[in-house]
Parts: structure tokens; sequence; C-alpha cells
């Protein structure tokens, strides 16, 4: 059974470790899955929506190699179809071009002919028909998994690496609680307007909330008010036209709980709102509401961070 | 130091028409706008008036940024719950000269703006006026934010809007002055075209302008809603002491004319695109700053040149025409080495200080507390008092009810026969 | 060492109609990231005493892009002419200026791009770009620094995870915004408008017309795993989580910050958020 389907999840992983979106691809790919990266044979066994598994070990991961080494296995493949996860968007494009096909990057959807294309901020969907091979990357998230399957017995290929120039791994950092990207941090500290007093320096309320956040194992986000200031980072933004997160904690700070922030929020299972409004959309939302000046408490909150 | 002829500051209308006349005259200019480009921070209400175009271009309406052409004015008369409207529409507005029309400023403004670089002016976006430079009591130059950032300039013309800081440091504003400004407060709002086609009765590319008075509550101040292609922008202009005075936000007033109910049906559905509030300089003929120091015009809005009286909103033609003499004033000065007292004459010559001139009891008297709290009540209630049909009770004679809907809001004949006498010699 | 920066010029302000998904554009320019590249690349040839060349695929008014870049510093500029029209099939397909870039970029040991260019980009440019050039690629970048003569490249994973590159020549990389643009002096951006911009002429692949409909935005309904209960109401149940224990909301103050501080600690230890 080495023949591959016609359509088929492209998946790189790491050290064994599944990229977000992994298993919604692989289900959008109807349960076909090749895995290629390090560590693939102990990756395989962690994915829930698979039917049928091949490997193509590597020893880096690196784009441009792999791309010259799954080329020429994917001659009979119509749709390759990877998560757009960082490697993911970075092998996609380099194997378009070295299969010669179109890619069609961002989509929340894939079908066997068509592609339903995210653009613009998410304010968009453009569909696309396809008659010959194409790469496509799927956005993490749009799609939800359904009954897991247990996972199948890896097909292992081995494929010759092939040489082309890349890049040099000199080490992997583990990641730093503060700066895990928003979207996959289990812990958000938000701060609104109501963080910043007039006249303030928004810049340094948001620099001292992202270190209480950093002391509680947690991220910093704000609204669009927040980032809108230049106070904190465009990638800072949660809300509909911001990032979707999904954490287990909320703590708002200051922050009115518009449904376009709210909207991005997915559904924490604890959320506490620090406002001086008891009565506003977000501390009614919360499981604890406190009514308090939240520049008052956030500046608290620091002090025991320095003195802890 | 960059030495130029002139250096132009703001490229809104005014600064953009002053450079215009210069480049055209072959005079060097550069011409600054701390925006990212021309028109990037300008807010207005929608509505140019274009004639005072003809002299920046021939046929200037077949290649500016149109939104709509205004082929339909409405002037509505609000209280809380009355509207009384004038509606006026004419085919004649919508084809060439035309006479309003609605566009974006940042289309417009970077329309007229290109037109200047094209007759070879140096746009420098981006870059904020931060001082001028002074010699012996003469203003020779200005200082901007970047690194060597001076410019040397035989003449210095300020057209930075509203409030200008560099009029101001020139020593011809005294200061802010809340009593002459109002805020002007908008939102735009998605609609699709064909709804406001339909809502507001247009075809093609027509548009309406419609103006309120009253609507603001207590605060003394003004409404306008206008289309677009397909949006439409409605907004408030509120007295800024009386907004003080209120302690309300001004997006709450909004919200209120936005919900008045011969308003709202024009906006149901629409969705919110774009809030921006902006301050409008309002005292007319008699807040205006002297217009120049040795070395320095000042045009447009920095000279308060934008007309706002009750049924006028226009501050863009104004700025245009007022940007166009102080374009040509500087040309000349620096031709025949000559000062610029010609631009005071020139503007009396030309609409621009004429209309001010014969509207300078505008602002008063619409801002009074008569015209903004009691004669809308005292006409609703008069128009409903004549539409009402009050059977078994006769019909009551329209003096008698006018002079008792005048007496019930506390409004003497003498004193309506008194500002009906301002009126006309105001408007008249 | 030659560095090349690709600046596009794209629609900053894409609008989408709600109701048709038509599309309607505002200004063009350049994205905060793309400044970021600028900035590395001045630094760089800074210190290691090379040039900086600033490259554009656009039409005509793309040049304000790289001569920005030249008042910045930037010693070289050159447009490609390729006009991209904000429409379905150029928003669809992201990536199609990078042959034209590459021909401009061919003699460069290092080409800066952006992450993403504003009218919905997908970053796939900079990928393409590398694969044209044979060069490799880091894309996402956050930082860069000089280790000896060669580059390192910080780079962000999943989950917040960094990897550290050291880069060949040749190399393309796209960084994200956050380094700020120097300011140009006055009589740099004078001078930039005077400056010479090389203009290659392009012609641009056929166009797929391979977009079939455009629309607004909706989000598809996610698939969950399927309740596991055994009768259909307490399948329902679980669904809706109507009966799963939920901490009882609760409003406590006015508190001043203290009280607040630690209403706020204890909530968190109590939910097991902290030791
Ligand atoms: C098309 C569109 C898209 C949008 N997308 C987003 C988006 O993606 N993300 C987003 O966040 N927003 C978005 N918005 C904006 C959104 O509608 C709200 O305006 C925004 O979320 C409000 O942010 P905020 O809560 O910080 O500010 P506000 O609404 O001004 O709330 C401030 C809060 O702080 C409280 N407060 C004030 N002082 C104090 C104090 N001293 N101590 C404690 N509390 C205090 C106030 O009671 C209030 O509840 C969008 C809007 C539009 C129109
Ligand atoms: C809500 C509202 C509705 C209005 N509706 C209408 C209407 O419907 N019709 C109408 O005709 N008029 C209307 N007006 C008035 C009109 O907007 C102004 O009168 C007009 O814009 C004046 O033009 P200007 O060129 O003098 O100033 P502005 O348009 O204000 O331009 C000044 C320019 O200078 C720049 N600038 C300022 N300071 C500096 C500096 N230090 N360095 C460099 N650049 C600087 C600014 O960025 C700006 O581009 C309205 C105004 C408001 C607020
Ligand atoms: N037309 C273009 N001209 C110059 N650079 C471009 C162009 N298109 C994309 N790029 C570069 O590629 C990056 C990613 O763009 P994109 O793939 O469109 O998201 C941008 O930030 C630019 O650095």
């Amino acid at each position: 059974m080495n023949a591959l389907p016609e359509v088929l999840a492209v998946v790189v992983v790491r050290d064994g470790a599944l990229p977000s979106g992994a298993d919604e691809t692989v289900a959008e790919a109807g349960g076909a899955v090749l895995l290629t990266g390090t560590g693939t044979v102990r990756a395989a066994k962690e994915l829930t929506a698979a039917r049928a598994t091949w490997t193509v070990e590597s020893s880096h991961v690196v784009p441009g190699s792999l791309a010259a080494t799954l080329a020429p296995l994917l001659d009979e493949v119509r749709v390759v179809l990877l998560p757009a996860s960082p490697d993911g968007r970075d092998l996609a494009p380099r194997l378009a071009f070295t299969t010669g096909r179109p890619l069609h990057a961002g989509a929340v959807r894939c079908g066997t002919s068509t592609a339903d294309l995210s653009r613009v901020d998410d304010a968009v969907e453009l569909r696309v028909r396809f008659d010959g091979p194409v790469v496509v990357t799927l956005a993490p998230g749009v799609r939800g998994v359904g009954r897991p399957l247990a996972p199948p017995e890896p097909v292992e290929i081995t494929a010759a690496p092939a040489e082309v120039l890349d890049v040099e791994l000199v080490e992997v950092r583990d990641p730093e609680p503060e700066t895990v990207e928003l979207t996959e941090a289990g812990r958000i500290l938000g701060g609104g307007a109501g963080l910043v007093r007039r006249g303030e320096d928004g810049a340094a309320v948001m620099r001292t909330l992202t270190a209480v956040a950093a002391w509680l194992g947690a991220s910093a986000g704000a609204t669009r008010v927040v980032t809108d200031a230049g106070w904190a980072g465009h990638d800072r933004q949660i809300g509909t036209t911001g990032v979707v997160v999904d954490p287990e904690l909320y703590v708002a700070f200051g922050i009115s709980g518009a449904t376009q922030h709210t909207g991005g929020l997915g559904r924490p299972e604890h959320v506490v709102s620090i406002n001086t409004d008891p009565s506003c959309p977000m501390t009614a939302m919360a499981d604890l509401g406190i009514i308090a000046d939240a520049p008052e408490v956030l500046r608290e909150l620091d002090r025991r961070r320095r003195d802890a | 130091m960059p030495e130029v002829d002139a250096v132009v500051v703001g490229a809104g209308p005014a600064g953009s028409a002053a450079a215009l006349e210069l480049a055209r005259a072959g005079r060097s200019v550069i011409l600054l706008e701390r925006g990212p480009f021309p028109g990037s921070k300008n807010v207005y209400g929608g509505v140019v008036y274009g004639r005072v175009l003809d002299e920046v271009l021939p046929e200037w309406w077949r290649e500016v940024p149109v939104q709509r052409w205004v082929t339909r004015r409405s002037t509505m008369v609000l209280t809380d719950h009355q509207a009384l409207t004038v509606d006026f529409r004419t085919e004649d507005w919508g084809s060439a000269p035309y006479n309003g029309m609605t566009t974006y400023r940042a289309d417009f403004d970077s329309w007229l703006a290109g037109k200047a670089v094209e007759a070879g002016a140096r746009l420098v976006t981006s870059t904020v006026a931060t001082d001028v430079l002074r010699e012996d009591g003469r203003v020779v130059g200005v200082r901007t934010d970047r690194p060597d950032g001076d410019i040397r300039a035989r003449v210095v013309i300020a057209a930075d809007g509203v409030n200008s800081f560099l009029a101001k440091q020139a020593g011809l504003l005294p200061g802010t002055d809340p009593e002459h400004q109002t805020l002007g407060v908008k939102e735009t709002l998605s609609l699709p075209r064909g709804t406001i086609d339909e809502r507001f009765q247009l075809s093609g590319d027509q548009g309406a302008d419609f103006e309120v008075l009253g609507g603001t509550g207590e605060i003394a101040g003004g409404g306008f809603l206008y289309t677009n292609r397909d949006t439409v922008s409605v907004g408030v202009v509120l007295s800024l002491t009386g907004l003080a005075e209120s302690g309300r936000r001004p997006e709450d007033v909004l919200a209120d004319l936005k919900a008045h109910p011969a308003i709202a049906p024009y906006l149901r559905g629409a969705e919110l695109k774009e809030y921006s509030a902006h301050l409008i300089p309002e005292g007319g003929y008699r807040s205006m700053p002297p217009l120049s120091t040795p070395g320095m015009l000042v045009t447009g809005d920095a000279a308060a040149m934008c007309l706002a009286a009750g049924i006028w909103l226009e501050g863009v033609n104004f700025a245009l025409g007022s940007g166009l003499a102080a374009g040509r004033t500087a040309a000349e000065a620096v031709e025949n080495g000559g000062g610029l007292e010609g631009y005071r004459q020139r503007l009396e010559g030309n609409f621009v200080l004429a209309d001010h001139k014969r509207l300078q009891r505008a602002p008063g008297l619409v801002l009074s507390d008569r015209v903004q709290q009691q004669y809308p009540k005292v006409l609703c209630d008069f128009a409903q008092g004549v539409f009402t049909v009050g059977n078994p009770a006769p019909k009551p004679g329209l003096g008698k009810l006018f002079r008792d809907t005048a007496a019930r809001h506390g409004v003497r004949l003498r004193q309506l026969a008194a500002d009906a006498w301002t009126g006309l010699r105001t408007f008249g | 060492m030659r560095v090349a920066v690709a600046v596009s010029r794209s629609w900053q302000r894409v609008e989408v109609d709600p109701l048709t998904g038509a599309l309607g554009s505002g200004h063009r320019g350049e994205t905060p990231a793309e400044h970021a590249a600028l900035e590395h690349a001045l630094r760089l040839a800074e210190r290691t005493g090379g040039q900086v060349h600033a490259i554009t695929a656009g039409p005509a008014d793309a040049e304000g892009g790289v001569r920005d870049a030249l008042a910045a510093g930037a010693h070289r500029a050159t447009r490609i002419d390729l006009d991209t029209p904000c429409e379905p099939h150029a928003v669809a397909h992201g990536g199609s200026a990078a042959d034209a870039l590459a021909a401009a970029a061919a003699d460069a040991d290092l080409v800066l791009c952006g992450d993403r260019s504003a009218d919905g980009g997908t970053g796939a440019t900079p990928a393409f770009l590398a694969a044209h050039l044979g060069a490799a690629q880091a894309l996402g970048v956050l930082h860069l620094e000089l280790d000896g003569d060669r580059l390192l490249a910080h780079r962000r994973l999943d989950r917040g995870a960094r990897e550290v590159l050291r880069l060949p020549s040749p190399a393309v990389v796209s960084v994200e915004g956050g380094l700020r643009l120097r300011r140009a002096s006055l009589p740099a951006v004078l001078a930039a408008q005077d400056a010479e911009i090389d203009v290659v002429p392009w012609t641009p692949a056929p166009p797929r017309g391979d977009v079939v409909s455009t629309r607004a935005r909706r989000p598809r309904p996610r698939a969950c795993p399927p309740p596991s209960g055994h009768s259909a109401h307490q399948r329902v149940l679980e669904l809706t989580g109507a009966l799963v224990d939920r901490t009882p909301p609760t409003v406590v103050g006015p508190l001043d910050a203290a009280e607040a501080a630690d209403e706020l600690l204890s909530y968190l230890e109590r939910h097991g958020y902290r030791p």
C-alpha cells in the first residue's frame, strides 16, 4: 500500500511533536497523512484523525531539502494539504514550486476541486476551483475534529534525502510564557482602555501587564483601543479583527467586553473582570467580578511580583 | 539647509491649492504634510462645493474623485419627537458644471495634492512643522521634526488647519478659543448602494445632503447626513462650551440623533465603518486672525475661514479659495520682492471674505439659544397644529395658532421680529 | 554584504462589502514589517560595509516606497513594472510577484522581506523568491544578529518556541514588524524625490481565472467529538454543558488595590493557577 491517495495531508513534525492544526488537516484530507520531519513514527501515534499514515523521516526540518525529498513521492497526489503552522507555511511554497503546482494558501475549507481561502484579515472568503494538482494550506482552528480514531500503523517510506541549500539549525529554544503566541496561551491577562489613565504612558502600562502576566505564567493581550493607540503590538489584539484565542483563564483589566472583543475569546473556563463598572458586559460574563481601579490593582500586583 | 521660494504647511485643500498656484507660477515650493498621505488625517462631513475648482482645472469634474453629485438638499428642523423638512431637488445640479459633490477626503486631498506635485511642488509627507524660523521679526522658514529638518523660505504659508500651530507660533492667533470653535463628530456607515438609492430616492450618481437644525439636545449645534456611493456620513456639530456644560460625550449626542424617528429609518441596518472627530473654526469673520505677518500668510481653517452658519457648512471651498489667493500673492511677492499685503485685498475681492463679511452675524445667531432651543419647537408645534385635524373643534386661525405656539415656548414676537431682521440682514 | 530589501506597495485598506463580498481598496503603502526589514538591512550594511538595494514590484506609484527607502539610506532602488489591481484573483494568489522580484535580487547575498504584505498577503512571496533564487529561507524572523561574518536568525515556531538558524548565502529572510525604521533627514527625503530608479519592464504570467466566488467570511461550523452518554437526554446535556459544575459568578467590591489583588490571587490559587 505504498501508493499515496489523491488527497493527502503533509504534516511536518519536530521531535515527535505535531504542529497545531495537524489533526484538522488530516481530517480535512479524509484521513490520509504523510508525516515528515523528525520523530515521525512517534508522532504518528499521537494522531486522532488519521486512517492511513505514511512517514518520511529526515535528519533536519529544513524546507528546501524537505521539498526536494518529498516532491518525487507526490506525483500521484492531486491535493497536497498542509496545516498553516509555521513549518507548514514554510514548506508549502517550496513544495508548490518544486512540483510546479499552484499554492492556495490560508484555506478555511478544502475539497477535491475547490478551496475556500480566507483573506484580508478574515474579512473575505474566496473560492478557487482547480482541476490540476495543487498545494493548499489550511488555517488551524477552522473545522475541529470529530470522533477520535485509533492511530493506524504508519508505513515508513525511505526517501533519498536531497541536497539543497538550506539554513543550518543552531538551537531550538523553549517558549517563554509571555511570548507564547497568544493563540496558544492557556492563561491570558487582557488590558483595555480602563487600564490606562489619561495622559499616562500606555506602552509602559502594557509592559507592566506583560511582566505581571509572566509572573502568573500567562500572556498579555489587549483590546483594539489599546493596540490602536500603539500601546501594544497588533499581534496582541484579541477579538474578531485581532487574534482568536482559547485560554482556560482570562483576566480582563479595564475591558468593557464589546462583542468584537469577546468574540475572539473562545470559551475560557475561568474569567475574572477588574472594572469600575459592575454592570459592564465583561463583568457580567465573569466568574469573578472585582470592582476596583484597574491601574491601581495592576500596580499592586506588580509590587508583589517584585517582592516575590 | 534647503532653500525654497515658499514652504506650505499642511496638504489640506488650502495648502495644496496654495502650492499648486506657486508651482504653476514657476516658484520652488515644498508642501509639508504630517500624515502619511494627504487627507489621511482629515475629517469633514462630506460635501464639497467645487465650483472654485474652475480656477484650478477646466472640467475638473471629469477627474475629481467624486462619490455622488448632490441633487437633493433637505433642511430638517428637529425637536426630540418632531421633524419639519424643507426638501429641494433639482436635476440642474446633476450635470456639469455641478454644484456640490460628496467625496472622501482621503481621495479628494490626495488628488489635489497630486495636481500640485504634477505642477512641480515637492510634497513631503509624514513630516510635522514644529516651529517657525524668524530673523529680525520676519518669518524666514520652518523647522520640522526630521533630522536636519529646517527649511528656509521667502514665504511660509500656514495651511495647517483649525487651531493653527504655525499661526500661534508666529503670534497671530492668541490661543485656543473654545467660544469660536465647535466640535464635529461623524460616523461613516455602510449600506448597500441600492438601499441608499431607494431610501434617499436617488439614482445613478445623484446624492443627498441633509442639514439638521436642532436635534442636538440641550447643546447648541446642528447635524448633517450625506450620502456617498455605498456609505452614508452622519454627524453632529456641537458648541464646545455647551458640550462641556452638558457633561455628555459627543458620541452619545450623535447616537441620539441617529435614533431620532426622522433619521433612524435612513440608517436602519447600516454598519459602522469609521468614527472621527475634529474641531471646526466657527467664529466667522469676527474671529479671524490677522491674515499675514512679514514672511507668512495664513489660509483656510488656520485663518478660521470655514463658513459654518446653520444651513451652510462649507469649509473646503473657502480653503480652496483662500489657498489659491495665498499662493498667488506669495508667487507675486517672490517675483517682485514685494510684501504680502495684497492677500487680504484679494480675499475681499472674491467670495472668501465677501461671504464671510455678509454672514458675520450668522454664527452668533445660529448658535443663540432661541434659534437652537425655542424656534425648532415653535416651528414644529406650529406645523403640528396646522396639520392636526381636531374635529369637532373648529380649525384655529393660523395667526392665532402661531402666536399661541410662540407664547407657549416663551418666544415674544418682538424677539422673533428682531431675529428675523438680523436673519434677513445676515442671510439676505 | 549585498542586501536587497523587497518593499511591496500593497493595498493598505482593502474593504469587503459585508453583503456581496465585493472588494474595494484604499491607499497603497508598505507594512511595518517591511519597514523593519529595511531597518535590519541598513544596520547590516553599516556593520559589514555593504550596500542596500530596495526593490519593489508594482506600478509607477510604488516608487514612493523605494524612495522612502532611499531617503532612509538605501543605496540603490529598482522598480519592476507590474501592477496588481485589487481584485479577487490577485488577493487570492499571494506570491505572484516572486519571479519578478527574483530577477532584480539575483546578485544579493541576503534578501529581506516583510512577513506579510498588507492586502491579505500570505507571506508566501519570500519562500517563492528563495525557491527562484535557489536560496535558503527563514520566514517569520523576530531577531537577526551577526555572528562573525555569518548571520543568525531567530524564528518563531509553534507554541512560542524559537529556533536559531545560521544563514548561508544567498538567503531570503522575512521579518516580523517591531524594529522601527529610522527617520530620514529632510535633505535626504528631498534628494530621494529626484533619485534615479531603475525600472525593469515585466510581463506578468497570464492570470489564472480560478476564483469562482467572493463573499464576506462566515466561520464554518466546527466538528466536535460526539457525546458518549447512553441516553439521548444525557448526550444533549453533555453537548450543551447544561449541568456542568460552574463557579457561581460573584461580584465583589468596590475594593481597594490591595484587597483586589488579594481577591484575584486567591481566586487563581483556588483554581489551581498558582501554587
Ligand atoms: C468592525 C469592528 C471591529 C472591531 N474589532 C475589535 C477586535 O478585534 N478587538 C477588540 O478588542 N475590539 C474591537 N473593536 C472595538 C470594540 O467595539 C470596542 O470598542 C473595544 O473592544 C473596547 O475596548 P475597551 O474595552 O478597552 O474600551 P472601552 O469600551 O472604552 O472600555 C473601557 C472599560 O474600562 C472601564 N474602566 C474605566 N476606568 C477604569 C478604571 N480606572 N479601572 C477599571 N476599569 C475602568 C470602563 O468601565 C469600561 O468598561 C471593533 C470594532 C469594530 C467597529
Ligand atoms: C465634522 C465636520 C464636517 C464638515 N463638513 C464639511 C462639509 O460638508 N463641507 C465642507 O466644505 N467643509 C466641511 N467641514 C470643514 C472642512 O473640513 C474644513 O473647513 C477644511 O478641511 C479646511 O481645509 P484646510 O486645508 O484649511 O485644513 P485641513 O483640511 O484641516 O488641512 C490641514 C492639513 O495640515 C496638516 N497639518 C496640520 N498641522 C501640521 C503641521 N504642524 N505640520 C504639517 N502638516 C500639518 C494636517 O494633517 C492636514 O492635512 C467640516 C468639518 C468637520 C470637522
Ligand atoms: N510586489 C512586491 N514588491 C516587493 N516586495 C513584495 C511584493 N509582494 C510581496 N513582497 C515582499 O514579500 C513579503 C510578503 O508578501 P506576501 O507574500 O504578499 O504576504 C512582503 O512583506 C514584501 O517584503
